[in-house]
């Protein structure tokens, strides 16, 4: 048989060129199928990838270490006391690009006017650039230049909610360590905005060194922020650090965002379950197509019998015939997608669902983003379910009775 | 023609049926995804309402932005009762709604305390149903509250603790109080378990100084559908009163209608990629079908047929086909939707989508007429805009060229 198989390919090949009007349009059907799902996924993925940006953005990196009970009970007394120096070594290693300390408890802030609940957050400026938003979204006023200095910086929403204005005093209220409520007068030094709304109204930033001293916290921490190289794959360094520190509570991003996290994991499902389908509509017209191609063929099928080609060489030749198509197909198909893909660079605009984005934690352009993994999906399971596909016509083909066959009359 | 074109389409009966199979399986998918959209939205928005929106509130004018214990309505009472009086409106009840740190024994937070009516409360809001542990407040409450599981969790409270309540009066003065922890509710959204605390409205007046004035008058009426009525009545009982507003539920929460919005298009975007597909498959036979009879399209020329009576020949079989498909993709789309109704549908690991929408877990999808049409006017309307390329095509064919044509 496999010396025939090089004639069969032959075959197959002059097969698919005979009627090339079919053959393209099923290659169309193949390929714009193809780069629809690509395209169409790029763009979902994209828009996690966004949210998943933001999220580790906005405070909470990529690791995060906290006292055993905290994000339980975000208390004071909570606090991380001493750093283990194991643990220091370990966040020294090259994995870890950045590490920002924090005071974070929850609390009150008082205007003259108005009085919100809100996050206290004390952070150290240096730490903060580059692995939060914070550094970068002070507009009015300045942000802090040292780890001790004094004032507030409330978000724009915030500010409006209180009344209040830049350079006006507010009072910031929590409890102490001592179970006690302590409060203080600062000055708001600066406005940050965030395109989270809730962002603006529910933080607010002290330096850490005065957060320590409102909450009397010496030199104890809330949280350890860190990003590493690669937000995808932590397991290794989340791994090293919980064995170098097993008295605190050191979780990676997806197990503190549990929302985000679930979202992207549905997402991954749904783009399976989705590949799938649109796959089995494709496989429909392919086997249309050949079925087409064969009924056109019973003689000539017949005849080949009766000249000695075995049943199973047939079915190949059929076989090869729609892998062909498969092939080309999903070759045009995927540069469609590239093409598509390069087309949507730009982004698209959402900006008419604003308010619903904001629930998700959507920005208001999306970009498509391509991923590796969705590629090879999406195409081997079109190259697989569509030669599933083709086992049927292909034994069809085979089946015609040599006699009856030729004795057809078209 | 009916029957010449209902012949012609059986005339190759495989490819008939694989196309017609692929038009059913199209319709069957997108029709449950429908249907199981369309419900989450409906839960969200009921679960939503339910909770604290109510279908409409009437408020202050602004007090939605900034939600000042200030900006309030004078003589809620009144005003509560005429609204209640308004034709197709069920139920009633009025807020207020203020600011204060809570603190137990071990701890402190601030949140949101609301003044409610129990009884009245009890039927426009779902939170009397959620109590978890302990009781809802009734009438006979006085220094009594009822706070969310999360919320007493940080605490360190349960039934029966003392908890102090510290704020601002509408007055400015100092608004301070003692109350005991009567029912630990949870509703399900965390946000909301985790800052809110219901005390009895006359408490609530009298801590906070509030006189006869209030902050919101929630209305039901007897069906949503009735809402839009309901508020041009209310607004027009508000002519006078031109500093009060009258929000509906997708006006309080904006954000609600929006991200439906959103998802909505972003299933669209799935749905018309695969009716594409579908169509692209479909359109395919067809071109196929009429190049294979260009020879017949011929001879029926020759013999005196005019192009456009072919033309709507292959139109009809196009849509007698895609009827078929429809008609069966509806039948097994309908089944598989009854199925889920009864025994409901669960995506693993959406629980955490399903707390911040506020949705059961497991959703029991509704067959309903937007569901099943959905999906079948939507591949009717491609797959006629599609099929016209290849019933084009046929006005270009000259008899003699396509007679010759094999």
């Amino acid at each position: 048989m496999l010396k025939n198989l090089s004639i069969i390919f032959i075959l197959s090949s002059r097969n698919v060129l005979r009627n090339p009007r079919r053959s393209i349009l099923t290659l169309l059907a193949i390929s714009f199928g193809l780069a629809g799902t690509i395209v169409v996924s790029s763009l979902a993925r994209g828009l996690s990838y966004n949210l998943a940006k933001d999220t580790i953005d906005h405070l909470t990196g990529h690791i995060q270490i906290h006292a055993e009970n905290y994000l339980e009970d975000p208390d004071v007394s909570n606090s991380i006391s001493e750093i283990p120096p194991k643990l220091e070594k370990v966040m020294k290693s090259p994995q870890i690009l950045k590490k920002a300390e924090r005071v974070r408890v929850p609390g009150i802030v008082m205007s003259e006017r108005e009085s919100y609940g809100v996050m206290i957050v004390g952070i150290n400026p240096k730490e903060e650039l580059g692995l939060s938003f914070i550094a970068e979204s002070v507009n009015e006023g300045k942000f802090f230049d040292h780890d001790s200095d004094d004032g507030i910086i409330i978000g724009r929403k915030l500010l409006e909610l209180l009344q209040t204005d830049i350079g006006k005093r507010v009072v910031v209220m929590s409890q102490d360590v001592k179970n006690e409520i302590s409060d203080k007068g600062v000055r708001i030094i600066g406005v940050f905005d965030s395109q989270f709304e809730s962002t603006e109204k529910s933080f607010v930033f002290l330096s850490i060194k005065k957060a320590q001293g409102l909450l009397g916290l010496d030199a104890k921490i809330s949280e350890i922020s860190l990003v590493t190289k690669d937000y995808e794959n932590l397991e290794p360094t989340l791994s090293n650090l919980q064995s170098s520190a097993p008295n605190l509570d050191v979780r990676g991003w997806r197990d503190i965002e549990k929302f985000v996290s679930a979202l992207l994991d549905i997402q991954g499902k749904f783009l399976i379950f989705w590949f799938c389908i649109v796959v089995i509509a494709i496989s429909f017209g392919i086997v249309n197509t050949l079925f087409m191609a064969i009924y056109e063929r019973i003689r000539e099928f017949g005849m080949l019998q009766a000249l000695g080609m075995k049943p199973i060489e047939i079915q190949f030749q059929v076989l090869i015939e729609s892998l062909l198509l498969i092939l080309i197909g999903g070759f045009i198909g995927n540069i469609l997608s590239v093409i598509g893909i390069h087309l949507l660079e730009s982004g698209i605009d959402i900006s008419a669902f604003a308010e619903g984005a904001k629930r998700f934690g959507i920005k208001n352009v999306i970009y498509p983003r391509f991923v590796s993994h969705d590629w090879i999906t999406a195409n081997l399971l079109v190259l697989f379910l569509g030669s599933l596909s083709s086992f049927y016509p292909a034994w069809r083909a085979s089946r015609f009775t040599p006699a009856n066959a030729i004795s057809r009359a078209t | 023609m009916l029957k010449l074109a209902w012949r012609n389409i059986w005339r190759n009966s495989r490819r008939t049926i694989l196309t017609v199979l692929a038009i059913a399986f199209a319709t069957s998918i997108l029709q449950f995804f429908v249907s199981i959209q369309l419900k989450s939205y409906d839960a969200a928005t009921k679960s939503a309402i339910a909770l604290t929106l109510g279908q409409l509130q009437v408020q202050k004018k602004g007090y939605l932005e900034k939600p000042q214990i200030r900006a309030t309505i004078e003589d809620p009472l009144s005003l509560e009762s005429k609204i209640k009086s308004l034709d197709r409106v069920e139920h009633t009840s009025i807020r207020s709604i203020g600011f204060a740190l809570i603190s137990s024994e071990k701890r402190s937070y601030g949140l949101q305390v609301i003044g409610i009516m129990p009884e009245k409360e009890k039927l426009v809001s779902s939170v009397s149903g959620l109590i978890k542990k302990g009781e809802y407040l009734d009438s006979t409450s006085t220094n009594d509250c009822v706070i969310g599981e999360i919320l007493a969790k940080n605490l360190k409270v349960d039934i029966g603790d003392e908890v102090t309540i510290l704020g601002q009066g509408k007055d400015g003065s100092l608004a301070a109080s003692v109350a005991t922890i009567r029912g630990i509710f949870d509703s399900g959204t965390k946000d909301f378990d985790r800052v809110t605390m219901f005390i009895p409205y006359k408490t609530f007046q009298d801590v906070f100084s509030m006189q006869n004035s209030a902050h919101s008058i929630v209305v039901m009426g007897m069906r949503l559908k009735d809402l839009e009525q309901i508020q041009s009545k209310i607004e027009e009982l508000l002519k006078n009163e031109t500093n009060l507003v009258s929000l509906r539920w997708d006006q309080l929460m904006p954000g609600l209608k929006q991200s439906i919005e959103l998802d909505m298009s972003a299933g669209w975007i799935f749905y018309l990629t695969l009716v594409l597909i579908v169509t692209f498959s479909i359109v395919n036979t067809f071109l196929m079908s009429v190049l294979e009879r260009s020879r017949e399209f011929g001879i029926m020329l020759a013999i005196g047929a005019r192009t456009p009576r072919i033309m709507g020949m292959v139109v009809i079989e196009s849509i007698l086909l895609t009827l078929v498909g429809i008609f069966l993709g509806v039948l097994i789309g309908s089944g598989v939707i009854t199925y889920f109704s009864i025994h409901g549908f669960t995506v693993p690991g959406a629980e955490e989508i399903a707390k911040l929408w506020n949705l059961p877990i497991r959703i029991y999808p509704e067959l309903t007429i937007r569901v099943i049409l959905t999906a079948p006017l939507m591949i009717l309307t491609t797959t006629f805009i599609g099929v016209m390329y290849p019933v084009l095509k046929i006005l270009w064919l000259k008899p003699l060229e396509a007679m010759r044509a094999t």
